[in-house]
């Protein structure tokens, strides 16, 4: 138990630099719409993936990676109605709303897509899977 | 303020301008640091209760996107904040590359050349997407 509450503290902290880090990169850079592509980058992801490799393995790297393809799927999608929700409700108000989207489209997604078997691939290591 | 330019264009030139990071109040900066560590110990939390599958979800889960656009739209207006979801469109679906890069070399790779393999590949989708949008819009007659 305490294990994972380590687990859960170092992933905060780890992915709130890593967004700190990439949101500082989007700063920097203009036109807007550049800076904007750095709103969707793997910050979290990454932090997270290293992570995990570092106390579960890879096994739950290749699962985790398979249910990021719905999620980021669902991102592409909340995106695309989030720019008339915005122009229509404002900033805050359009961008929550339109949240409804990426969580419909990860529900789906995760209910219909088969659930694959990583953890019998041939190949991969647990329960670490980390080489530096 | 020493802008380094990409590109040629009036206003829409593509420039890496350091001195911006002083612009942003700590506040700003403590938001979207909170944002990230938020939605890090919620993919982490779900891992540990439904399993690294439905963790994953989270991993794309576009909180940091809401926290952004909320603090340009304050500062810069909405326009701005439209373009920056524009350009999160093109990163959302290099974040898609980047899921299917590391679904296919962890396990087979070492992870660390899976994960670089893989931000290379959100890199390649998301900016190339980039470049050709522009490449499309300079090539409009301008109305």
């Amino acid at each position: 138990m305490g294990s994972r509450i380590v687990e859960v503290v170092l992933k905060a902290l780890v992915g709130g630099a890593f967004v700190l880090a990439f949101a500082a990169l989007a700063e920097t850079l203009s036109p807007k719409r550049l800076a904007g592509v750095f709103s969707a980058a793997p910050s979290v992801a990454l932090a997270s993936l290293i992570v995990t490799a570092g106390f579960t393995g890879v096994g739950d790297v290749l699962a985790s990676a398979h249910g990021m393809w719905i999620g980021a799927a669902g991102f592409a999608l909340y995106c695309v109605a989030a720019v008339p929700l915005v122009r229509r409700w404002g900033a805050w108000r359009g961008a929550l709303a339109a949240l409804t989207v990426w969580g419909a489209v990860a529900a789906a997604g995760y209910g219909l897509a088969p659930s694959e078997a990583h953890s019998h691939r041939p190949g991969v290591r647990t329960p670490s899977g980390w080489e530096p | 303020m020493g802008a380094v330019t990409a590109s040629g264009g009036d206003d829409d030139r593509v420039r890496l301008r350091p001195g911006e990071l002083r612009r942003p109040p700590k506040r700003d900066w403590a938001i979207r640091f909170a944002f990230g560590a938020g939605v890090s110990a919620l993919a982490a939390a779900v891992s540990i209760v439904a399993g690294p599958r439905a963790g994953g979800l989270f991993l794309a889960f576009p909180a940091i996107l809401l926290a952004s656009v909320t603090l340009v739209a304050k500062e810069e207006g909405v326009r701005e904040a439209d373009d920056e979801i524009r350009g999160a469109t093109l990163g959302a679906l290099g974040l898609v590359a980047f899921a299917v890069v590391v679904g296919l070399t962890a396990g087979v790779w070492p992870l660390w050349a899976s994960l670089t393999a893989a931000a290379l590949a959100w890199g390649a989708v998301s900016l190339g997407l980039y470049a050709a949008a522009r490449l499309v819009r300079a090539g409009r007659p301008r109305s």
